[in-house]
């Protein structure tokens, strides 16, 4: 019991600092997790790629993987728990806030900047994600890899397919043409 | 019997979420905004937007705030474990699997085709949020603004979000 509270406790902590998403999270992960003895020198490496590949959040599945690791079910389920704690206090704090002040003149002005800003995030993550698995690099992005990109995008915004059908069609795709 | 719903819903949602969070715009539009009518599209952009200046992960974020809209705190419960349990299992799953898994030419090839498919799905999130968020020459230029200094200088985004909060703050005349 005593090391699934520590578990928790240690995560809430990461949780609460866990600004700018989830690859700015892995080194202090991998710094508490090493600190604490849960974890072998190169073992951060197979839990980081496992939690990138899976679904979900790769922070979220880095803490689930390490407190697995630790101590079975219990070590996970109190290491997922204690990362999502503060972001779920968070946001139900603001959630609150927002559908109450939604109208409310400085509420608007900051959703006005803030709204193109978020924009630029997620395009940015798309960057982002395509450059970490080497999907664009220097020498330049494959035709295979555009036409993918391209079509996925085409099907969502404008037909509306369900993201799962085109999930699909992309890896039975890519098991044909690569 | 709707806060079943929402956890079911999410628990859908859960296992489809790859490449950071993002691509869970689409996903909640499909499911929640056209299937169930819950909440409106303007709606559903400011959620993003709050979602996206918190810490966490972006799709757990909304998933609680797209739950507290709909059920309040019970709502926003049932979200968070419906969109966590699904890829907290099958995180552990692959634990087991991956060995093998990466060793498998059919895998590495499905997952080469998915990623550009990640790809091509955050950026139909953001030029989904686009359509809402940019209006005028303004919102242009922040936008632009912000995309470069994201991607050439190595600054915190919560840095860029707090100057966005500042620079809307001082608008309101």
């Amino acid at each position: 019991m005593w090391i699934n509270l520590k578990l928790f406790f240690t995560f809430l902590k990461l949780g609460l600092v866990s600004f700018g998403g989830g690859y700015a999270m892995l080194p202090l992960i991998e710094h508490q997790a090493q600190n604490n003895g849960w974890l072998k020198t190169g073992e951060f490496g197979e839990i980081m790629t496992i939690a990138g590949v899976s679904s979900g959040s790769i922070a979220e599945n880095s803490a689930v993987l390490i407190g697995y690791n630790v101590n079975n079910i219990s070590g996970a389920v109190f290491s997922g728990l204690g990362m999502v704690l503060p972001a779920f206090t968070l946001a139900v704090v603001l959630g609150s806030l927002l559908y109450r002040i939604k109208n409310n003149e400085f509420v608007k002005k900051v959703f006005y900047i803030l709204k193109p800003i978020i924009v630029s995030l997620i395009l940015y993550a798309a960057l982002k994600f395509a450059i970490i698995n080497e999907i664009i690099s220097l020498s330049g992005i494959g035709f295979n890899n555009i036409l993918i990109i391209a079509v996925s995008f085409i099907m969502v915004t404008y037909f509306k397919i369900h993201p799962a059908l085109i999930f699909l069609t992309a890896s039975i795709t890519g098991m044909l043409i690569f | 019997m709707k806060v079943f719903n929402i956890f079911f819903t999410f628990l859908k949602i859960s296992p489809l979420i790859f490449g950071g969070g993002y691509v869970v715009i689409p996903l909640i539009e499909s499911e929640i905004v056209k299937k169930k009518n819950w909440i409106t599209e303007e709606q559903l952009v400011d959620i993003f937007a709050v979602a996206g200046c918190m810490p966490g992960a972006v799709a757990f974020n909304i998933a609680v705030l797209v739950g507290y809209k709909l059920a309040g705190i019970l709502g926003a419960v049932v979200a968070l474990l419906g969109i966590i349990i699904p890829s907290c299992i099958i995180v552990i799953v692959i634990l087991y699997f991956f060995s093998y898994m990466s060793n498998n030419i059919f895998f590495i090839k499905a997952l080469q085709g998915l990623k550009p498919a990640i790809v091509g799905l955050i950026a139909a999130a953001g030029f989904k949020v686009a359509r809402i968020a940019i209006t005028d020459i303004s919102t242009i230029s922040v936008f632009l603004i912000g995309l470069l200094i994201l991607i050439f200088t190595n600054i915190n985004p919560v840095l860029l979000i707090l100057a966005g909060i500042f620079l809307g703050l001082s608008l309101v005349k």
